[in-house]
């Protein structure tokens, strides 16, 4: 399935090994490009990260213990779009699983948020601007908000299947059920994107080829601490 | 302005405090948010290249308890303390300490200490419905208190933007040792997962933790086990099982008690010249003439054995001496009663003292042929009263005079006082124990500003 491209900045092989993929990070020259039919167009350069602390990295593989119809299937990360927000920030890994379709994994406080997009939430089942607390019946379970957040893209890297551009505006909604399934909703240019997923630990996703971080070795708990 | 720089092993940074100039430690940067400066206050924002000031130097009041940078293994994880924040509550009451643990790869935990109590602190991923079902993981919480969480001060890293004074409302739910707690703020409903962390196991983890002078703990934590509960339910079966033999004991005394009527006797009263009692003069009292029982045999076994002595008194007394004696002269023993019966009308109505029966009990009296004596004393204007017939024996419905003494004797009685004073005996233990894990609870919910300590005592498990 991988399509190749030339960096319309510098040149390089730009691969991309999902078909939904529509944006990437030249790994070479760090300019951000856009597929536009069969060539690919330059979005100018992205600052690189001075310090990243996070776990995941491009490449990080892991397997999802029950996506369709409950068997496992496994992933691997291919891109990241970093949202920073007024009092912090996050990251959501673009990963595309063996069956050629794409998820995002995303990670805090040593959580790992799995989501799929899904079209069965529509803007018009909820009454926007959401608040903390209110409760919404979404795909026969009942969702609580539980978390507002206004972000902008702040970095990017690796492919993904939308425009990942700096500066870019998100208006972020987590909505959780009592059980811990989630939903999260993000607004972009007036697009509701609705993704449904569930919260694991490292262990659960057996994720691997995580970053090496200095002063630390991964282990694994025996149970949950 | 400051530069992050990288003086040190172990992927620690160093950054200069915008302040105050002092080197400060990062260790998770590109994850952290937040730095507070040990040795101004100060705290500052990260993310931004000019390291702005989120809230200005302060004289720093609370010190970690556990250094910053210190790691220590929990449940096969190593966390590092990366962070510090001494918090309060609305009214500035109690105050707190909450040290953020950090790995790279499992995310953040926290240790919360207040009085010397510590606990280990998870953070949920989700917000389950313990505030509308009091339940978590099919388990019944109860809620503890409600209030609000203010920043006093910070030191080392956080992973958001806290400034001092920042408040979050809080909701604590426990079943000990363990707790839910929720905050909420105006962005985010968040919940965390804590259990109580014995200083020994923290010690375990991080070395030896720096003491008070003050180092104990003068209350009870919301989350601390209530060590008299432990064995409080078996120690009532214990209880009652002994309780359960005790009357079985009880029980089979009372039915193979012979409890056999061995004298019935009624004599006058009359009067002699003969004083007995020292110190009793012959002005007030006078001693009536000794009685001797007709003799009865005890058989079997060695028992006890009662006596009853009745006299038809009206507010009155005597008093007499009780001696038991066999008639091969083997066995003797004497004892002495008072029977007093007073009675009359004031303005609460009839009121009456004493009783006009009284018993004795003997113990272990061996078999063989007895008799009684018995010498009565009673105030001499007693011995004038004309006999009549308007009085009717509570015990045998005999009609007995004034002027006479009646007297019953049984051998092998079953008596319940063994049984009463073994029941407080087996009582005493329980009891205290009840007691102790009553009181424990009640310091618990002292701490606690949600209804009254009886109801949660009361309901409790």
């Amino acid at each position: 399935m991988t399509a190749s491209f030339q960096c319309a900045s510098c040149g390089a092989q730009i691969d991309f090994s999902s078909g939904a993929s529509v944006y990437a990070v030249c790994k070479y020259c760090n300019s951000a490009q856009i597929r536009t039919g069969a060539s690919l167009s330059d979005l100018g350069k992205v600052a690189q990260l001075k310090e990243d602390y996070s776990a995941i990295q491009l490449g990080t593989q892991g397997v999802h213990p029950r996506l369709n119809n409950n068997s496992s299937t496994r992933f691997s990360t291919i891109g990241r779009i970093r949202l920073s927000w007024e009092r912090g920030f996050w990251d959501e890994w673009y990963v595309l699983l063996e069956n050629g379709e794409g998820a995002w994994l995303a990670e805090a406080q040593g959580f790992y948020y799995f989501s799929v997009l899904t079209n069965d939430v529509t803007a018009s089942q909820l009454e926007f601007p959401l608040s903390i607390g209110n409760k919404y019946n979404l795909l026969n379970n009942e969702y609580n908000v539980k978390d507002i957040k206004s972000a902008t893209c702040s970095y990017s890297e690796g492919e993904l299947p939308f425009s990942g551009a700096v500066g870019e505006k998100y208006e972020s909604y987590e909505l959780f059920t009592v059980e811990g399934d989630f939903l999260s909703l993000s607004i972009v240019d007036n697009v509701l994107l609705a993704y449904k997923g569930q919260v694991f630990s490292l262990e659960e996703l057996s994720l691997s080829n995580l970053r090496a971080l200095e002063g630390w070795t991964l282990e694994k708990r025996a149970f949950n601490v | 302005m400051s530069e992050i720089t990288e003086n040190k092993t172990d992927g620690v940074k160093q950054v200069s405090c915008p302040s105050c100039s002092s080197p400060l430690d990062i260790r998770s940067l590109g994850r952290g948010s937040t730095l507070g400066c040990a040795y101004c206050g100060t705290v500052i924002d990260i993310e931004t290249p000019e390291l702005k000031i989120i809230s200005e130097a302060k004289k720093l009041v609370s010190k970690p308890k556990i250094e910053i940078g210190k790691k220590g293994k929990i449940s096969g994880i190593t966390f590092q303390i990366i962070g510090y924040i001494y918090r309060t509550d609305n009214n500035r009451e109690y105050f707190w300490s909450e040290y953020l643990l950090f790995n790279p790869y499992h995310g953040y935990r926290w240790l919360s200490e207040y009085d010397n109590h510590w606990q280990f602190v998870t953070p949920l991923p989700y917000v389950p419905d313990i505030y509308t079902t009091n339940s978590y993981n099919n388990e019944k919480y109860k809620k503890f208190s409600e209030g609000y969480s203010v920043i006093v001060e910070v030191i080392g890293e956080l992973y958001w933007q806290a400034k001092i004074g920042d408040s979050v409302k809080t909701l604590d739910f426990i079943l000990p040792p363990k707790a839910v707690g929720l905050e909420v703020s105006t962005v985010e409903i968040s919940a965390s997962e804590y259990r109580y962390m014995p200083i020994e196991e923290l010690e375990e983890a991080f070395g030896e933790i720096k003491k008070s002078f003050f180092n104990y703990s003068r209350s009870v934590s919301p989350t601390q086990v209530n060590l008299h509960k432990n064995g409080l339910w078996s120690e009532v079966a214990i209880f009652g099982i002994l309780l359960t033999v005790l009357f079985i004991f009880q029980f089979y005394i009372g039915i193979t008690a012979l409890n056999k009527r061995v004298l019935n006797e009624t004599f006058d009263l009359v009067k002699t010249n003969e004083v007995v009692s020292p110190g009793v003069t012959a002005t007030d009292s006078a001693a009536a003439r000794m009685i001797i029982t007709s003799p009865f045999q005890l058989v079997n076994k060695v028992s006890n054995f009662e006596v009853l002595i009745e006299s038809q008194l009206e507010n009155s007394w005597l008093y007499t001496d009780v001696t038991l004696a066999s008639t091969d002269g083997s066995f003797i023993d004497e004892q002495s009663v008072e029977v007093s019966y007073y009675h009359g009308y004031d303005s609460d109505g009839r009121w009456t003292e004493g009783s006009t029966v009284r018993t004795l009990l003997f113990s272990s009296v061996p078999p063989g042929e007895y008799k009684l004596r018995i010498e009565p004393e009673m105030p001499k204007e007693e011995f004038s009263k004309a006999p009549g017939a308007w009085n009717v024996s509570a015990n045998n419905k005999k009609i007995i005079s004034p002027n006479k003494i009646h007297i019953i004797a049984k051998q092998d009685v079953p008596y319940w006082t063994n049984f009463a004073v073994a029941f407080f005996a087996l009582l005493i233990f329980p009891a205290i124990k009840i007691f102790r894990c009553a009181s424990f609870e009640n310091q618990r919910w002292q701490e606690s500003n949600l209804g009254s300590v009886l109801d949660n005592f009361t309901t409790g498990d």
